[in-house]
């Protein structure tokens, strides 16, 4: 998916502020450090308002008899990182539409969100700063992306000369698609072949960002976008106090001159990505106050937004 | 195997080896997953479109349908039969699906630590064939990583199905086979164990079979002169597993209901 970088990084910061918080209860932090990439596959899922309540309270009910191998942790683990791919989600898509509104025009008179069939520069743009200022392109520590990533051919890695990238490439991704497909119960459930093929064309996750866009915004960012998409609306801080915090948790590094409180109340009215962060912290404060039943489910939903828009498209209905 | 049976043993196997391990330090993998094979049928699909292109016994238009879909033949193998307007959308699907099936039917032995070496075969030739050197000592791990990372950032988000449940123990099983195949295909790439080669592998592919040939020099933009694939298929049958499976999936896509002209 285009912004895979800036989710990826806003749910590993919110996910370290929530092991941080004392605000948030210890099943929480065992799952986050238990099941750290599952919980990162979930800031990549779509329809997470959907299910979030249904799982939340899944999970809680049958925590304190839960076992190894019962998929309970990983289950809350996916469920939390969600919760973070709606906190960017829902910050991100009215943004992307101020800031590169010829790309989304007239998105009301079409059916579903542009994105959707090609991908606007600000999301590539948005990923490039977070794949610098929070990665170091693929140089810090620990870091889910590597420093190859954008490459061509990936034609700086050392094993580059030992496999050839791009047919394999082609292949493990069609093994990913088909593997994914194979999950959606149409698959086996659908027996006419009309109804399939229907369901196959919205169901198959297709590939749509060209990964060659990326390289080219790393290696020649153009200075019109970085000032139209980055500069203009404050995207990325790193004096931020919620973003100081974050890296220095990263890092694994001191922090007793920033507090969690502080930094949280301060993040309402600093850079887009500081208030991304803290609206994913909320989420998960308020999922941990609900799990610990001190909030009830219509608490819940209020404080996670359930029900209101993402985002209003262009000359439309909010969606 | 079946999808059906897929489906059912990967979650199986998964859900019994499932632990409350950290999964940032997993181990090397130390089961090979069902999903082994899939690359080797990927690309035998693939190959399979390139060799349609040179047979005179397929028109225009469904060499077109193959080639404008390729997503539909690759996944075929999970569509059920076609009936109605044959588009050809439905006649991709209906040639993945028949091809896969060849393979399968031809491919021996089939258990998940051959499918692996078969994998890693294809890999091996197809990375040669680029001017890659297979045997070079090299990181092949953390480049199978960083490939599936960018195959996931070029594609949509995660799109859950209604049995949100089902689904999930899905994809967190999918999760840990798609990490420890990569580990185990990696573990073996450069230097693969000579006996399971042999016993794996020998029987089932042979870069030197002239169809595997034709297909891979197309591949990498090297067209073989008009009129060869008559002979290639002769001398097919009497080689690998793979060439006899590419044998049987051309002469099945002859047979197969031709798409509408559009």
């Amino acid at each position: 998916m285009s912004e895979y970088i800036t989710h990826t990084a806003v749910f590993e910061d919110c996910a370290r502020l929530a092991i941080l918080s004392p605000a948030v209860c210890a099943p929480f932090k065992t799952v986050f450090k238990k099941h750290w990439e599952i919980a990162s596959l979930g800031t990549l899922t779509r329809s997470g308002d959907k299910y979030t309540v249904q799982l939340l309270e899944y999970c809680r009910d049958r925590w304190p008899t839960h076992r190894p191998g019962d998929f309970l942790e990983e289950k809350l683990a996916y469920t939390l990182g969600w919760r973070c791919h709606n906190a960017a989600d829902r910050h991100f898509k009215p943004i992307y539409r101020e800031l590169e509104p010829e790309h989304y025009a007239n998105e009301a008179a079409h059916r579903g969100d542009p994105d959707e069939r090609d991908v606007s520069d600000v999301r590539i743009y948005h990923d490039v700063i977070v794949y610098t200022e929070v990665y170091d392109r693929g140089r810090r520590a620990g870091s889910p992306v590597s420093p190859y990533l954008v490459q061509d051919n990936l034609s700086g890695h050392p094993a580059a000369t030992a496999v050839a990238v791009t047919p394999i490439e082609t292949a493990m991704g069609a093994v990913i698609q088909r593997t994914l497909l194979n999950l959606q119960s149409f698959t086996t459930k659908e027996t006419g072949s009309d109804a399939w093929v229907k369901r196959f064309e919205t169901r198959l996750q297709d590939y749509y960002v060209d990964i060659h866009r990326y390289a080219r915004a790393v290696d020649d960012p153009q200075s019109e976008l970085l000032r139209r998409f980055i500069l203009a609306n404050n995207f990325y801080d790193r004096r931020d106090p919620i973003i100081r915090l974050a890296r220095a948790l990263q890092a694994d590094a001191t922090h007793s001159d920033l507090d969690l409180e502080t930094a949280l109340a301060q993040a309402e009215k600093q850079s887009q990505y500081a208030q991304t962060l803290r609206q994913g912290y909320f989420y998960l404060e308020a999922s941990s106050k609900f799990f610990e039943r001190k909030i009830d489910e219509e608490e819940l939903r209020h404080r996670l937004d359930l029900g209101t828009a993402h985002y209003k498209p262009l000359g439309g209905t909010a969606q | 195997m079946n999808r059906r049976k897929f489906a059912y043993l990967s979650a199986l196997a998964s859900a019994a080896t499932a632990t409350v391990r950290g999964e940032k330090t997993a181990a090397p993998a130390a089961r090979i997953p069902e999903a082994a094979g899939l690359i080797a049928e990927m690309i035998f699909l693939d190959d399979c479109v390139r060799l349609a292109m040179y047979d005179t016994e397929l028109s225009n238009t469904e060499k077109t349908a193959l080639t404008a879909h390729p997503d539909f033949v690759r996944n075929g193998a999970l569509s059920p039969p076609a009936s109605g307007e044959k588009t050809g959308e439905k006649f991709a699907l209906a040639a993945g699906r028949i091809c896969s099936e060849m393979l399968n039917r031809h491919r021996q032995p089939n258990s998940p630590e051959a499918r692996l070496y078969q994998d890693i075969a294809l890999m091996r030739d197809v990375s040669a064939k680029a001017g890659c050197d297979p045997a070079k000592r090299a990181p092949v791990a953390d480049l199978l990583d960083t490939v599936h990372v960018r195959r996931r950032l070029g594609l949509h988000t995660l799109n859950p199905d209604e049995d949100i449940h089902h689904w999930l123990e899905g994809i967190i099983t999918w999760w840990r086979d798609e990490r420890e195949l990569r580990s185990a295909i990696a573990a073996a790439y450069t230097s693969p164990d000579a006996a399971k080669m042999h016993e794996f592998v020998s029987g089932f592919y042979n870069p030197s079979d002239p169809i595997i040939r034709v297909a891979r020099s197309f591949e990498f933009a090297q067209v073989t002169p008009p009129g060869i694939l008559p002979s290639a298929l002769a001398q097919a049958r009497q080689g690998s597993q793979y060439a006899r499976a590419m044998v049987e999936a051309v002469e099945s896509l002859r047979k197969l209901t031709k798409p509408l002209e559009k």
